[in-house]
């Protein structure tokens, strides 16, 4: 996904009016880029209902990082990806503290759901958590560069910007990945 | 590609959305200024909210858990922080309102959205027109100096209280406030009709009205004098749906449903 030039026209302004303590310029940046950040964060928990909850973070730590808002390229997106990149890393890890909890609990009743939305919604979300299980093997970092450039569609610019790190370390940490899922595959066909 | 291919993405759900939007916006006058009354009711109605969706966060945050949050550019951490006290907190800070046209403000809620109705003005000489943009549609409205754009909802109306919740603009006369919803008459609905019943006792029906292409709107105003003092305390704005002979009730909740607007606080 592109982020195109008529995507942030008025994005100077719209930080400049965060800067100023504008509720609105929140409220208007959460309506533009809520949803690429809905589905950044679900691509980093597998789950929709707490994508919902860390994007709600998500926009909460920017109000409270408000004078720290900063562009790139004209563009506030790649540094809202890097707030989302920590706020869903830490959202993932008590989700994993949470689901090895809930693993002692006795299994509940199964229940049955006909509505084609939740079906949808649990599908999408077995899909992501198969996609995550097959790049675990990955260093965080390297995965974090995956999500922002082959899946937020970032160009390497906007990763570097988004995770502070040099164009260079997101190429070579990219390419890394890309080499380590590779021989994965390799692997398991052998 | 070596890359595994992630599901589809998906918009955030209407209901989702306005939910966090509203959170959003509540916090963020919370913490901008306690002084206006209006941000006691929303500051209130976001702190249940917030209790209840970060509350497992709180709860599971351990000692290896000091993870950043705000991008490494800006070098922050998750342990909460004293008061920014560059951060205006005087009573008298003025709320920014909007004053532009729709089409000047319409770009920052559903860019691409083009009119489709206009109710004539009203004896207040207030405005309301209605732009859509495929299956979505915002509420403009400009009245006493301030142009109101309501978030974006959709052109098939869900049977739920975000259908009818309302934008609030106070117009810092004593304590008048002027509510305002609207939205599309369901296809095939007869008899429509949208009651409003406020904690005054009034109840302010909507006015329907048909666009060019047969689209049936509905849109309803009410300025009255809310007393002041908190919200919450007061009782909850109701709202009766007629349609086809039968008849569904909503409650208004304070600050959720009663700040539909997305280009300025409440």
């Amino acid at each position: 996904m592109a982020i195109g030039p008529t995507d942030h026209a008025d994005e100077q302004e719209l930080v400049d009016e965060l800067h100023g303590d504008d509720p609105s310029a929140l409220a208007a940046l959460f309506d533009r880029y809520g949803d690429r950040i809905h589905n950044h964060c679900f691509r980093h928990l597998a789950d929709w209902a707490e994508a919902e909850d860390a994007t709600s973070s998500v926009f909460l730590e920017v109000w409270r990082h408000r004078r720290r808002v900063r562009l790139h390229d004209g563009s506030a997106l790649p540094w809202l990806y890097g707030v989302a990149t920590n706020v869903c890393r830490n959202a993932g890890r008590s989700r994993r503290r949470y689901l090895r909890a809930v693993a002692r609990l006795p299994e509940p009743a199964a229940e049955s759901d006909h509505a084609q939305g939740v079906t949808d919604r649990v599908a999408s979300e077995a899909r992501m958590r198969d996609v995550l299980d097959r790049i675990g093997a990955l260093p965080a970092r390297e995965r974090e560069v995956l999500a922002l450039v082959v899946w937020a569609g970032l160009s390497y610019e906007q990763a570097a910007a988004a995770l502070d790190v040099p164009i260079g370390t997101v190429r070579s940490r990219l390419s890394r990945a890309r080499a380590r899922l590779t021989e994965a595959i390799q692997e398991d066909t052998r | 590609m070596t890359e595994p291919t992630p599901p589809p993405e998906r918009p955030l759900p209407e209901a989702s959305r306005a939910r966090i939007r509203s959170e959003l916006l509540a916090h963020a006058h919370e913490n901008r200024s306690r002084g206006p009354r209006w941000a006691v009711p929303l500051g209130a109605a976001a702190a249940v909210a917030l209790v209840a969706g970060l509350g497992y966060w709180a709860v599971s945050l351990g000692a290896d858990d000091g993870g950043e949050v705000t991008p490494a550019l800006a070098s922050s951490s998750v342990t909460p922080t004293a008061p920014d006290p560059t951060i205006p907190t005087s009573p008298s800070a003025p709320v920014k309102v909007a004053t532009g046209s729709c089409p000047h403000e319409l770009p920052n809620v559903l860019p691409g959205a083009e009119p489709a109705f206009d109710f004539p003005p009203g004896d207040d000489g207030g405005t309301t027109s209605f732009y859509v943009k495929g299956d979505r549609f915002v509420l403009c409205d400009i009245r006493n100096g301030v142009t109101t754009v309501q978030q974006p909802m959709p052109t098939t109306p869900k049977d739920d209280a975000t259908t009818y919740a309302v934008s609030s603009l106070f117009l810092g006369k004593g304590n008048q406030v002027v509510r305002v919803g609207g939205g599309v008459v369901p296809a095939g609905a007869a008899d429509f009709d949208v009651a409003y019943t406020f904690p005054n006792g009034h109840v302010e029906h909507a006015t329907t009205a048909a666009d060019q292409t047969g689209r049936m709107w509905w849109r309803m105003v009410y300025t009255y004098d809310d007393g002041g003092g908190n919200e919450l305390d007061k009782t909850p704005i109701e709202v009766t749906v007629s349609s086809s002979g039968a008849q569904q009730h909503f409650t208004l909740g304070w600050g959720i449903h009663t700040c539909a607007q997305a280009n300025h606080g409440c």
